[in-house]
């Protein structure tokens, strides 16, 4: 059997609902990689850092959260030696470009709008999947 | 007033402007959120409960879902209208004549039974294309939308009236009474209820907005009855000032 390496996720996110989405839609999809959930920038930090959950190989992003939003967070982590290579995935409301500039300049791997629909949502979250299945990673 | 009173007073009325169009824009980003919450928590409702629920139950959920989406196109158009002075500001020739034919396009591909004609005595002009593209395309919507004819016939004429091109969009609906011919131009004004139709409301208001904005015009010529309805839109010549 083909037996494929689970991508363990960190989903950054304050928004239950919006939480309740991205699992949805992974079982919509039968994504079965392990999803992690901080409530914030300084949760996420605080789990990345400990050893409670191990290391996500992928990180979705949402930007406007209480205690340390999503870009002040990607600045601390990329700035963090340990963590700086994970990718990132910006997901969030925030049609700005001072946003959509501020995200990429600290390297994410792609800035995604929430979209209004969840059947939308659902085929996005497939399409990022995939995506995460094609690309190598470091055994580390 | 004297001349620096009077310059303070517009300085502090664009602030204000400023402030108002900021204060739109996040209430209406921040309403979205909660927005899109109930509409999700309404489809997995409905997802959950599977095929085997009342009919009363099942309605009940569409017109939630409706009324949603409609909450949703309203608040997108009040992001669109407090965005008109801060987006599509690109600058550019415009050759009239292919520029309104390819505008035109895609509504004649939509529908078969709609024909648009154009004519221009205007070569072209330098100007914010996007926004011009945008607010014939409303208009041109706008006729289609409330024709009462099996075919539409829409006629697009461009003159030239002082320091401004004149665009006449005449259709062959069935026109506008008199007294309503300032309330259309109102945010969420529809002729037809709101009820299973997909219009909120809000082309003419940003179309409107947007030809203010570049300092032109627009208003509604209102024919005799029966004869259609002629939107007429002054759109100024002059190259617009970079930002």
């Amino acid at each position: 059997m083909n037996e494929e390496k689970l991508i363990n996720i960190l989903l950054v996110e304050d928004d239950e609902v919006d939480i309740m989405n991205v699992q949805r839609a992974f079982r919509k999809n039968n994504i079965n990689n392990p999803l992690f959930i901080a409530r914030n920038g300084l949760e996420a930090l605080e789990m990345l850092r400990g050893d409670k959950i191990p290391k996500p190989h992928v990180i979705i992003l949402d930007i406007n959260m209480p205690k340390m939003n999503g870009l002040e967070f990607l600045q601390e982590m990329r700035s963090d030696e340990n963590l700086k290579r994970i990718s990132v995935f910006v997901m969030t409301t925030s049609n700005e470009d001072s946003d959509k500039i501020n995200a990429y300049n600290l390297n994410v791997a792609g800035y995604i709008l929430k979209p209004l629909s969840f059947e939308k949502f659902i085929s996005s979250m497939s399409t990022l999947n995939s995506y995460w299945k094609l690309c190598e990673r470091p055994s580390l | 007033m004297n001349e620096d009173a009077l310059a303070q007073c517009q300085n502090e009325l664009s602030q204000e402007k400023k402030q108002f169009e900021e204060f739109i824009y996040l209430v209406s980003h921040d309403l979205n959120a909660p927005i899109r919450a109930i509409s999700n928590l309404s489809v997995w409702i409905a997802e959950d409960l599977g095929n085997d629920i009342p009919a009363d139950v099942k309605q009940h959920i569409n017109l939630l879902q409706a009324r949603t989406q409609l909450l949703e196109r309203m608040l997108g158009a009040i992001l669109t209208l407090s965005r008109v002075a801060r987006t599509d500001l690109e600058i550019g020739y415009v050759e009239l004549l292919p520029f309104l034919e390819k505008l035109s396009n895609p509504f004649r591909k939509e529908q078969v039974s709609v024909s648009i004609q154009i004519r221009s005595v205007v070569p072209g002009l330098i100007t914010y294309y996007q926004k011009l593209q945008t607010v014939l395309s409303e208009l041109i919507t706008n006729a289609i939308l409330h024709t009462d004819k099996e075919k539409v016939n829409i006629a697009v004429v461009v003159t030239q009236t002082g320091e401004f091109l004149k665009f006449e969009i005449i259709d062959n609906g069935p026109g506008l009474p008199a007294d309503v011919s300032e309330r259309i131009f109102s945010l969420f004004y529809t002729a037809k209820g709101k009820e299973g139709n997909q219009n909120i409301g809000a082309g003419l208001t940003i179309a409107k907005k947007i030809a203010n904005f570049v300092g032109g015009q627009l208003a509604v010529d209102i024919p005799p009855e029966g004869l259609g309805c002629s939107f007429v839109l002054y759109w100024p010549r002059k190259e617009p000032e970079k930002v």
